[in-house]
């Protein structure tokens, strides 16, 4: 059966006051559970980045509700091969924390 | 861009792996482990532990096509005895809980805690509109690199579907008590504990510990209570005012606080309470008291039955997928049956307690996965392919449960270890050998011991299955290799069907002969069978009913599990015998019932090979009804064997569509298909289906408890979707007169 990975939403000293952890996940195979964690004070809802490198529109958010604080969001599945990026909707501030998924079918992993 | 891209991929592949989530996968062939054990007390026969549901990491296995392994936060048991508290194993083997030995007669005193941090797992809520998707577990799936849509389990409805995932409970599966209250009850929905700051309150725990001390000393003087109004008043404040907290705080749409009223769970709580009911929903924790009644023919009509058991998580909706992480565990009542045993073989005669399990995090695929994966290993004691240590010609008695979610295991043959073990159809066999001397928690008597417990003689274990065996190591020193075929069904119409054989454990043979030479326990020394587990006669048999199992996954005669709804109700103290169907052609529905187990007599498996020949005497003939019944061989013989799990047969499938058309054209009609064959067909949405189900034959008596507990398919994603039925044991006395 599929795996689950968490990325977390930490707080941190940077200037949006938060990042993922870990900023990249790979590899992840198709799928596989992601869910994201939130440790901040505030709300997420991370999202699918567009090609324009803009916040997600709301048919591309990983889940349906944003991620309330210190609680966890329900699963995303990877259904397709692909790097995915990814940001918060409700962080309007220029050039947000961002991270990557990247899907890359499952490979053999050294004994 | 694209260097840096690079960089930061690579150093974010470090420190995944840093974080220990993809990691080599652990060795095969390492030793058995051997889960903790708590016994009950010899002196005043109770067994006392505290369980504890937790979160942690531990190194789980891909699927069979995935070559990864991978640290994963599971949720896990872990176990306390608490007049010899040891600190739980902190070895990061996906293990299960502890195991339990207790004896006839003693008293169940388990203090279970829920203290899953839900924070680690996908936010999932108990309660939602009925039929609707509104509360199972939701899921978004990316349809491209650039988009994603929102998809639940394919069209499941609550409460039939995967939901309330860090709520559960205990079932003691294989005991005969009661299913009310501090029982075996599954009704119960235990949510975890709350948490402040991210931080447990330990005065939660203390209040608890405090509350079921006393609710203990009253079930040792008077039984498991009947009523939640007789529990300590403290304890039912603190469950109220616990409850009503979580629903003013809990996420609802990504809110926190914000719940309807409708989802809230006080609400309902309260009116179990006015009604004389128990609490359904509970938060952190739960006594379970309850004794294993020791048979005494004044009192009762059956007892326990002395043998191996085991508890799991069983709440509608996460049974799967807890059981997927390990919710489980061994639960041995010994009696007369294993003191005979160590008894005939003396001091030296070792025991080997051995779960199956299947570990996931995830029950089913959320998505279509690449056609080279395929599902979970079975894994034993937290290790795929342990190796049990045997001395040349010593005979151990094997303890073995199948607490796999899915599979069923079919125990084929051992060889000697080698590159092609269980590849080859030709190796020896005649190495090591065993013999069956109990199913499902219940020996077999001495006549059935050499009817079906014959050396070597193959047997199927469903999920929910026990056996135990007696296992003769050869003379010769050595590997040997047990081959197994995982199915969900031996017998298929067409494709599926088990799979080739493949390692589930290694005997190594080694150390000293065993002297005096050991054999297997000759019939006129076996174990005596206690007078209540004799046959069930024919003419007991007060009321005769039907099930029918499929076609579709999750459905039982025909609806899936509605909340509130009896299926069936059973007159206390009385016997009936139960007809069992399966309609779907490629899945043996593993069929369990609570509380009292059952006797299956007849047998009719219309995929079997004799079946599906032409000119065998077996054959079924799809066009005439004459032969859709049991062959000879191969049906059971008194005296039966009890099981409390039975795969039902498949059944056949024939699309008779153009065999019911009408002359002129037109949708096909049932009144045109050929009459023998009414009775078979179905013809709905212009599709007309002949059904031959298989199925097997059953008695069983619904003595000593009344109380509400289920039945249902024991692969337990069917559970969790529906494939389940709300069964009541009524009273047999009224407190009215008439004089």
């Amino acid at each position: 059966m599929p795996f689950t990975w968490q990325i977390s939403i930490n707080r941190s000293r940077n200037a949006a006051g938060y990042v993922y952890a870990p900023a990249v996940l790979d590899p992840v195979a198709i799928g596989d559970e992601i869910i994201f964690i939130n440790n901040d004070s505030t709300p997420h809802w991370p999202g699918l980045v567009d090609a324009t490198g803009m916040a997600p529109s709301s048919a591309t958010y990983f889940m349906r509700y944003q991620i309330p604080p210190h609680t966890s969001s329900t699963p995303w599945v990877p259904g397709v091969n692909g790097t995915v990026s990814f940001a918060d909707s409700l962080d309007t501030k220029p050039s947000p924390p961002a991270g990557t998924i990247v899907v890359a079918g499952i490979t053999t992993v050294p004994e | 861009m694209k260097t840096n891209m690079i960089a930061g991929a690579l150093a974010v592949v470090c420190a995944v792996t840093a974080q220990g989530q993809v990691v080599a996968c652990p060795a095969q062939q390492d030793s058995l482990i051997n889960m903790p054990v708590i016994n009950s007390s010899s002196v005043d026969h109770t067994l006392r532990a505290t369980l504890k549901l937790v979160d942690g990491v531990r190194t789980m296995w891909g699927p069979s096509g995935d070559p990864r392994c991978a640290k994963q936060v599971i949720r896990l048991l872990q176990g306390f005895d608490p007049a010899h508290m040891k600190p739980w194993p902190s070895s990061g083997e996906p293990i299960p809980g502890p195991t339990f030995r207790a004896r006839l007669g003693d008293l169940v005193e388990v203090s279970f805690f829920n203290q899953i941090d839900l924070k680690n797992f996908g936010a999932s809520l108990d309660k939602g509109d009925m039929g609707t998707m509104s509360s199972c577990d939701q899921f978004t799936a990316s349809t491209s690199a650039t988009t994603s849509k929102d998809g639940p389990a394919q069209n499941d409805g609550m409460p039939n579907c995967i939901h309330g995932s860090s709520t559960t409970n205990v079932h003691w599966h294989g005991t005969h008590t009661t299913p009310s209250t501090t029982g075996d009850n599954v009704l119960l929905f235990i949510r975890p504990a709350l948490r402040t700051n991210g931080k447990l309150r330990p005065a939660d725990e203390t209040r608890a510990m405090n509350a079921f001390s006393s609710i203990y000393k009253a079930c040792e003087a008077h039984g498991p209570p009947t009523r939640w109004t007789q529990l300590p008043t403290a304890w039912q404040t603190a469950q109220r005012a616990l409850v009503k907290e979580y629903d003013s705080s809990a996420v609802y749409e990504g809110k926190a606080g914000t719940m309807p009223d409708r989802f809230r769970l006080w609400p309902f709580d309260s009116l179990e309470i006015a009604a004389g009911g128990w609490p359904q929903y509970q938060i952190g924790a739960n006594p379970y008291c309850f004794p294993l009644p020791k048979y005494d023919s004044t009192t009762m009509r059956m007892g326990q039955a002395p043998g191996t058991h085991w508890y799991h998580a069983h709440k509608h909706g996460s049974t799967a997928l807890n059981v997927a992480n390990g919710l489980t565990g061994v639960f041995i009542v010994s009696g007369d049956y294993d003191d005979a045993l160590h008894a005939y073989y003396g001091p030296a005669f070792r025991e080997q307690v051995l779960m199956m399990q299947q570990l996931a995090t995830v029950p089913f695929p959320s998505v279509p996965l690449p056609s080279t994966v395929g599902i979970a290993p079975i894994s034993i004691n937290g290790r795929l392919n342990p190796v049990v240590a045997m001395r040349p010609g010593e005979i151990q008695l094997w303890r073995i449960v199948n607490g796999a979610f899915r599979d069923a295991v079919d125990f084929a043959y051992f060889e000697p270890t080698s590159p092609t073990s269980c590849s080859s159809a030709t190796a020896p066999r005649t190495n090591v050998q065993w013999r069956q001397v109990a199913q499902d928690g219940v020996q077999f008597r001495a006549a059935t011991y050499e009817a079906e417990g014959t050396v070597n003689h193959t047997f199927n274990l469903a999920p929910g299955n026990r056996a135990d065996l007696l296992v003769k190591a050869p003379a010769a020193t050595g590997l040997y290799t047990l081959c197994v075929a995982r199915n969900i069904a031996v017998y298929v119409q067409s494709t599926g069907g088990p799979q080739p054989p493949s390692a589930l454990l290694t005997v190594s043979v080694g150390g000293a002969d065993m002297s005096p030479v050991q054999d297997f326990i000759p019939a006129e020394r076996f174990p005596v069978q206690p007078s209540f587990l004799a046959d069930i006669h024919p003419d007991s048999i007060r009321f005769k009913r039907e099930l029918v199992f499929g076609p579709a996954f999750n459905m039982i005669d025909g609806k899936v599990f509605v909340d509130h709804h009896f299926d069936q109700a059973m007159l206390l103290n009385t016997a009936e015998e139960w007809t069992v169907k399966n309609t779907a052609s490629d899945i043996a529905h593993p069929f369990h019932i609570h509380i009292n187990p059952f006797q299956i007599f007849e047998l009719f498996e219309p995929n079997s090979p004799a079946a599906k020949t032409r000119g065998n005497p077996c054959y079924v003939d799809p066009d005439n009804p004459a032969t859709f019944k049991p062959c000879a061989a191969g049906q059971p013989h008194a005296p039966y064997i009890w099981w409390d799990v039975f795969a039902i047969p498949t059944g056949q499938q024939i699309d008779v569509t153009a065999r019911c058309v009408p002359a002129g054209g037109g949708a096909p009609l049932l009144q045109r298909c050929p009459a023998p064959l009414h009775d078979y067909i179905k013809c709905v949405s212009g599709k007309c289906m002949e059904y031959i189900p298989g199925y097997f034959k059953m008695r069983s008596r619904f003595v000593d408890f009344t109380g509400q507990f289920v039945l249902h398919c024991h692969i337990l994603v069917h559970e969790d979707r529906g494939m389940m039925q709300l069964i009541e044991v009524v009273s047999d006395k009224s407190g009215y007169t008439h004089h």
